[in-house]
């Protein structure tokens, strides 16, 4: 492990390296596209008992990384194993455990909402019509209603209702938010709440939503360009993470250099700055800059958020807003010095996996 | 990497892993799980209700005698092709169902590996001729109760039909695995033509080069082959058990093969 590469320490960390029952374990995975799409080396863990939230922009494997769990598409390399088991070599044991939602439906779009109910009977062996029922009333589900009639929400929350209704272990949900008011949402997040509190039961989904990993997830696994990014604690992530705020002169060498990310404009930047390097470029009030704002005369110093942080670690130097590159090589300043994630160079010095969190005692990141 | 590290994951490889040889709710034997994804299959067969299933079977023989009554003049071969292709497309509906919307992403979700949803397809393709025998058999007993004369003569025609459906059926059912329905029609009438072509282009190339005595000589052991299959019933239904089977064997590797590649 490289220097670069730190350990973040906490009690939640520990609390997670504790739980050594993994819902889920992806260890090295990687599976390459003819369109030249790669998803590369992604390694993370899911303990039981806990909601991870899978973020990333359009395009950075997150549906590809699901699909490779569900085994609907073939991995290249690594290995994947649900609550302990390949999920391959005993892919029936697994998904009778496995509860899925996907962003469309997976459902015969001619069924009634009745007969996914008796279809779905007859696929698990620990189904619970009961359960299923209760889902439909308080869903608002009518039976009598075929699939194709259903709304998106509505065609979600079914889906929702089939994968709680045969004692899932672990919930898998692709952008299960998209299409939801805001109602609704708060409602599946606190559903799946619900769900992993008995501390055996764990949810991975999906989201281009922040509010949802906000008031729902534990953890967070961030892939980028099909590179895992991050993965760890959620507060950890927002924690390791600073935006610096400057006018057009502020922008420097030393902001360059420190910089995970910087988005540019006419009036000034936003750059993205791992927490612990905020100090290379604000002097002696380093470190009190990271904490309440003030430091070097012109640059402010804020918390960043997960939005802030997907937003610059996917900017590019090149195209970089108001800032293009040839900007910076006008001011002296190394178009270089803003970390390019996309193209998985980061030419800062930090590695692509800047923040490394180790989740459950495994290392993460490449 | 750290030893706590290695700890860690020794710990979740012991404790998290379940043996195989565990009594719990999951019954993960073949038998069963090819019954799911048969049952599968049935849903997606009955997606807009079950009753059409009897309709068919009843209802095709139903109207052939009916016909028959008012004065059919046609052959009762006739009747049984055309209930032999109406059930070719029994069996497209599933995968039809599949390919609207995104539903075969639940053949990825459903705890049925894609083996075993092969397997059942191929159970579904013998439940099918079932059905297409009992369409025959009604067909049969409706001509022979209004008295019309050759309806058992029929039936080795019937079991002719019968073999013909699985030789479509195995070059079809791989097709549709790969390709969407239309397409596998497409390129099944593709593959027959191409056949007939090929036959046709040989025998015409081969007449031209090979001595005719020689020609007629191969003719007539095809001619000869055929009449003993005629006389001898029970080497014809031998002949067409051996084809039918491994015509079904080589179908059932490539639809597997083919299924086991693709992104559901």
């Amino acid at each position: 492990m490289s220097g670069k590469q730190s350990v973040i320490a906490s009690d939640t960390t520990a609390r997670i390296r504790a739980a050594a029952d993994m819902a889920l374990s992806v260890t090295g995975v990687g599976k390459h596209y003819d369109s030249g799409f790669t998803l590369d080396d992604v390694t993370f863990d899911l303990p039981k008992g806990y909601i991870m939230g899978l973020v990333g922009p359009n395009g950075a494997g997150k549906s590809t990384l699901i699909r490779l769990i569900l085994n609907t598409v073939r991995r290249d390399r690594g290995e994947i194993r649900i609550l302990g088991r390949d999920n391959i070599a005993d892919e029936e044991w697994a998904k009778e455990r496995l509860g899925v939602v996907f962003d469309s439906s997976y459902l015969i779009e001619y069924w009634r909402v009745s007969k996914v109910g008796r279809a779905m009977a007859d696929m698990y062996d620990a189904w619970n019509q009961r359960a299923f029922d209760g889902y439909l009333v308080r869903f608002g589900l009518d039976p009598r209603k075929r699939v194709r009639e259903l709304s998106r929400g509505m065609r979600m929350k079914l889906m929702l209702a089939v994968a709680l209704s045969h004692d899932a272990r672990l919930l898998i949900l692709d952008e299960p938010t998209a299409g939801l008011d805001v109602l609704a949402r708060d409602g599946l997040m606190d559903i799946l709440r619900d769900y992993v509190a008995d501390g055996e039961r764990s949810v991975l989904f999906s989201t281009h939503i922040t509010d949802d990993l906000e008031r729902a997830a534990d953890l967070i696994t961030y892939i980028t360009g099909g590179r895992l990014y991050y993965t760890g604690p959620k507060d950890e992530f927002e924690d390791s993470f600073r935006i610096v705020k400057g006018g057009p002169d502020d922008f420097d060498g030393a902001v360059a250099s420190a910089s995970v990310g910087v988005h540019r404009y006419g009036t000034g930047f936003d750059a993205l700055v791992r927490a612990e390097d905020v100090a290379r470029f604000m002097g002696g009030a380093g470190e009190r800059a990271g904490v309440d704002g003030s430091g070097r005369s012109g640059l402010v110093v804020e918390p960043a958020s997960i939005d802030d942080i997907i937003r610059l670690t996917n900017t590019h130097a090149a195209g970089d807003g108001f800032g293009p590159a040839g900007d910076a090589a006008a001011s002296g300043v190394d178009a270089a010095g803003v970390t390019d994630i996309a193209s998985g160079a980061a030419v800062s010095g930090m590695d692509a996996v800047g923040v490394t969190a180790v989740a459950n005692g495994k290392e993460t990141g490449r | 990497m750290s030893s706590m590290t290695d700890n860690a994951i020794g710990t979740a490889g012991t404790a998290g892993v379940a043996t195989r040889g565990e009594t719990d709710t999951g019954r993960h034997d073949a038998v069963h799980t090819v019954r799911k994804a048969f049952l599968m299959d049935w849903h997606k067969l009955t997606s807009q209700g079950w009753a059409w299933i009897p309709l068919l079977v009843i209802g095709m023989p139903a109207l052939a005698v009916g016909i028959a009554w008012v004065g059919w003049d046609g052959s009762l071969s006739g009747i049984y092709g055309s209930i032999s292709y109406v059930y070719i497309f029994v069996m497209t509906y599933p995968f039809m169902y599949e390919q609207q919307g995104h539903g075969e992403a639940m053949n990825g979700v459903i705890p049925v590996d894609r083996a075993h949803q092969v397997v059942a397809r191929y159970l579904m393709m013998f439940v099918s001729v079932v059905l297409m025998v009992s369409s025959y058999l009604l067909t049969w007993a409706g001509m022979t109760a209004i008295g019309l004369t050759g309806a058992a003569d029929a039936i080795p025609n019937a079991l002719g039909f019968m073999w013909g459906y699985l030789i479509l059926e195995s070059v079809l059912c791989p097709l549709l695995y790969r390709f969407p329905i239309q397409k596998a029609f497409v390129w099944v009438m593709v593959v027959a033509l191409a056949v007939l072509f090929t036959a046709v282009a040989t025998f015409i190339s081969a007449s031209a080069v090979i001595p005719s005595d020689v020609v007629d000589g191969v003719l007539g052991a095809i001619g000869s082959f055929g009449n003993t299959l005629t006389a001898r019933p029970m080497l014809l239904a031998a002949f067409g058990v051996v084809t039918a089977a491994i015509a079904l064997a080589v179908s059932y590797r490539l639809s597997l093969r083919i299924y086991q590649d693709k992104e559901l």
